[in-house]
């Protein structure tokens, strides 16, 4: 059975990807979806109840939360991509360098990444953003860098292993250069691994981008983020409770798909966990 | 937290009889207990030489007393002097209360006067509110309980000026022992003494056993920092809290009829505003600054964001203050779109191809600094006006940064931003304090409190000449000048006057709010339950 097979006959990985398909268009098609401009006020309707006018109700300025929604979409997903690409990129070229050279430049990346991952996550990027400053690009990177001690160790671990292979030996012993040798039979081996990384990382990078805005360290006003909207909704929670729920679900939404695509990847790429769905 | 120690009847030991005016008679005062407040703000500094800003000047009121103190009438009231003669224009003499010491033993009298005017005054830098006390110069040992307040020219607004929030007596052993620690464990003559401030989360003070006066009724106040308005509210429901600083708008409605709360209110004197730099282009144009007035929606604003917690701004000034005058907002700057882009387009302004306006290729983009919960509502209001901004073709790019980090850039020599939210509390309720450090074009900071960088030379001899004269019609009349001339150049957009709300719970007694939110008098309050 392929893994593709394998993983369309999970049926809550399937529903992850549906629900990542449907989050990927809003985002792609905000403009065209959403009923109103995101940043429009109508200060006299604010905390609208959900209704004909505005679907999912408005917020405290009397803008249209759907549209908000989905345009938040965008900046979740924005910042979930490019900080996996920095994670994974970055990851990537420190853990191969460090799991091949091996000696003394892999015990001394190992350390540093360990000071890294002694952080608490947020720290590590609350401290990026305090000493780049606010802002979507900046909380990207925050995040992205969060992401890469992680990715380090998952792929200096797994070229350690590769390295000690016996094909890898025989490719050596046939006289492959270093770079053949990593693009040829090392990195292939490493791909399914990280992919199922990536998926489950992206989760907890919309996460994190929702806790920073939500701190007030993210994006900044008008721009739309779920984080920010349930930061300022918390305020009207008893009066309102509408305005910070329908962001806190939307978040919710997203990182389960993101959870439950990963999970799914995780089983159908990995055949020891073959059956067990 | 609940009292700790049960309560008991206290009237009998309280000095004077004075109590019996303000408490009735048959609320019998209580003493002990813990009185818990939650408020969104950590203080900069408890030392009021390097923070005149309310979330220190909340805590450290309790702890350091001047000469003169301002009733809750706004009326000048003996603190730690006794009666005062004025010798020559620039020279009142003071008698001290005796047998006062300070909470580390020292003595209060004449000498520790001049030791705190000499500290502020010609430190270096001299203390924050060196540029809000006027002329004044300093003051001079006549004996041991007399003291000379002197100052440099004729200066209208003394007694009121000696008897603001921040005008504390300090204890000179203390400030020598202590050195730079004293700003954050101030020691003064206060009801109330410090025990512990612990950044970010709270600070605790106690009672002052040996206090000259009515002594604090509760053993302790703990001040909380809950940045959350919602979470402020929370803790208060839940009995977390006794007392609310800065409550939820929205709420009040519904706490004024609920009988285990009481709201506190009163006309405050602050004027919440977004501020204009009229130094930096484009702002320095007088009818891009006009169209940004009838580019906000003041009332919507009012009614929808504050709902009810604030009063419209009239003018730079709150009415009440010596020197007010209505600046006509509403008739100069009425809501218009309009007459906003007609504005822009005299200032040579033309719409872009995403709607907002440009000049020589120069897109009408404004930086705007604000915090989040500094001032009632102040980033919804920006973020509002920034909405406003928009629909006249001005992008405002707002950064919400911690008050903090706003408080350093508004105060530094240069300001590279063209808008900042900000409010101002004419703390010793005359014109002087604030026309003359926020319009004098000398009171740049870090100097004075000229964010906009407004210069004007009419306005500077206005605002002198004023300051000099002891004549007060005169004053007035100069003082409304200066307020015309503000009204035709507006380098800000005043928003509100604040309300001063405090919510706390019904237990909480004798407890009387102030119009200057800086004066919260936390001794006479006591818990019943």
């Amino acid at each position: 059975m392929t893994a593709w097979m394998r993983f369309y006959r999970n049926r809550l990985a399937v529903l992850g990807l549906a629900l990542i398909l449907v989050l990927a268009l809003s985002a792609a098609l905000a403009p065209w979806l959403a009923p109103y401009d995101p940043a429009r006020q109508s200060l006299v309707e604010k905390r609208s109840k959900p209704g004909a006018k505005y679907w999912l109700g408005a917020d405290e300025f009397g803008r249209d939360i759907l549209s908000r929604v989905i345009y938040g979409s965008r900046v979740a997903l924005l910042v979930g991509v490019l900080s996996v690409l920095i994670a994974v990129a970055g990851g990537l070229v420190l853990g191969t360098i460090s799991g091949f050279a091996g000696g003394w430049v892999d015990a001394v990346m190992m350390r540093g990444i360990e000071i890294l991952l002694a952080f608490p996550y947020l720290l590590l990027a609350l401290a990026i953003v305090a000493a780049m400053g606010t802002g979507a690009l900046n909380t990207t990177i925050a995040v992205g860098v969060w992401g890469i001690p992680t990715v380090t160790r998952m792929v200096r671990g797994a070229v350690l292993a590769l390295r000690e292979t016996e094909y890898v030996g025989a490719a050596r012993a046939l006289g492959a250069a270093t770079p053949a040798l990593l693009r040829r039979h090392i990195l292939p081996n490493i791909v399914p691994g990280l992919v199922v990384y990536a998926t489950l990382f992206m989760a907890n990078a919309i996460l994190l981008e929702a806790a920073l805005s939500f701190l007030g360290l993210g994006v900044q006003p008008p721009t739309a983020s779920w984080g920010l909207m349930v930061s300022t909704g918390r305020d009207v929670l008893l009066v309102a409770p509408h305005v910070a729920t329908v962001p806190g679900v939307a978040i919710m939404i997203a990182v389960l798909a993101f959870n439950l695509v990963g999970d799914g990847l995780r089983d159908a790429l990995d055949p020891r966990l073959r059956g067990s769905a | 937290m609940r009292p700790t120690l049960r309560s008991r009847f206290l009237t009998g030991c309280l000095v004077l009889g004075l109590a019996a005016a303000l408490v009735p008679a048959a609320d019998a005062q209580k003493r002990g207990g813990t009185l818990t407040i939650v408020r969104p703000t950590d203080p900069v500094s408890l030392d009021p030489n390097l923070e005149t800003t309310a979330p220190g000047a909340w805590v450290y009121f309790n702890m350091l007393e001047g000469l003169l103190t301002l009733d809750e009438k706004m009326q000048v009231k003996p603190a730690l002097a006794t009666s005062y003669e004025v010798m020559s224009p620039t020279k009142v003499r003071f008698k001290l209360r005796p047998g006062v010491k300070f909470h580390d033993g020292t003595p209060f009298n004449a000498v520790a006067v001049k030791f705190t005017f000499d500290r502020a005054l010609r430190g270096t830098p001299p203390a924050r509110w060196a540029s809000l006390a006027g002329s004044l110069d300093g003051a001079e040992v006549v004996d041991d309980l007399t003291v000379d307040v002197v100052t440099k020219e004729p200066y209208g607004p003394i007694l009121r000026t000696l008897a603001m929030y921040c005008m504390g007596m300090v204890s000179p052993t203390a400030v020598q022992k202590m050195g730079s620690d004293f700003s954050r464990a101030p020691v003064g003559t206060g009801p109330f003494k410090f025990v512990e401030w612990k950044t970010n989360t709270h600070v605790i003070i106690e009672r002052n056993p040996d206090y000259w006066g009515d002594k604090a009724l509760v053993d302790r106040v703990v001040f909380k920092v809950v940045p959350e308005e919602g979470a402020r509210m929370i803790a208060l429901q839940t009995g977390d809290a006794d007392m609310v600083l800065f409550p939820s708008p929205a709420q009040l409605p519904a706490l004024r009829r609920d009988s285990k709360f009481t709201v506190h209110e009163t006309t405050g004197i602050r004027v919440v505003f977004a501020g204009l730099h009229a130094g930096m282009p484009p702002l320095d144009d007088v009818r891009v600054r006009q169209a940004l007035l009838h580019a906000v929606d003041r009332k919507a604003i009012l009614d929808n964001i504050m709902e009810g917690s604030a009063g419209p701004a009239l003018g730079v000034l709150a009415p009440g203050v010596f020197g007010f005058k209505d600046m006509q907002l509403d008739r100069l700057y009425p809501f218009d779109r309009a007459k906003a882009k007609a504005l822009l387009t005299q200032a040579g302004w033309t719409p872009g191809p995403d709607g907002i306006m440009v000049k020589g290729g120069q897109r009408l983009s404004l930086s705007w600094l604000a915090a989040r919960g500094r001032y009632p509502k102040d980033g919804e209001i920006t973020e509002a006006i920034q909405a406003m901004f928009k629909e006249v073709g001005v992008e405002a790019k707002v950064q919400i940064l911690e008050w903090a980090a706003v408080f350093q850039q508004v105060r530094a020599a240069t300001l590279n931003h063209h808008m900042f939210t900000l409010g101002w509390v004419t703390s010793n309720a005359d014109a002087d304090y604030s026309l003359y450090a926020l319009f004098h074009s000398k009171q740049v900071p870090p100097v004075g409190w000229n964010t906009s960088r407004y210069a004007n030379a009419r306005v500077d001899t206005l605002v002198e000449q004023a300051r000099r004269s002891l004549n007060q019609t005169e004053r007035e009349k100069l003082y409304g000048e200066v307020q015309d001339i503000l009204a035709k150049e507006m380098v800000w957009i005043p928003v509100y006057t604040t309300k001063e709300i405090i919510v706390s719970r019904a237990g909480v007694k004798g407890f009387h709010i102030h119009p200057v939110e800086y004066n919260l008098t936390l001794s006479k309050s006591w818990i019943d339950k």
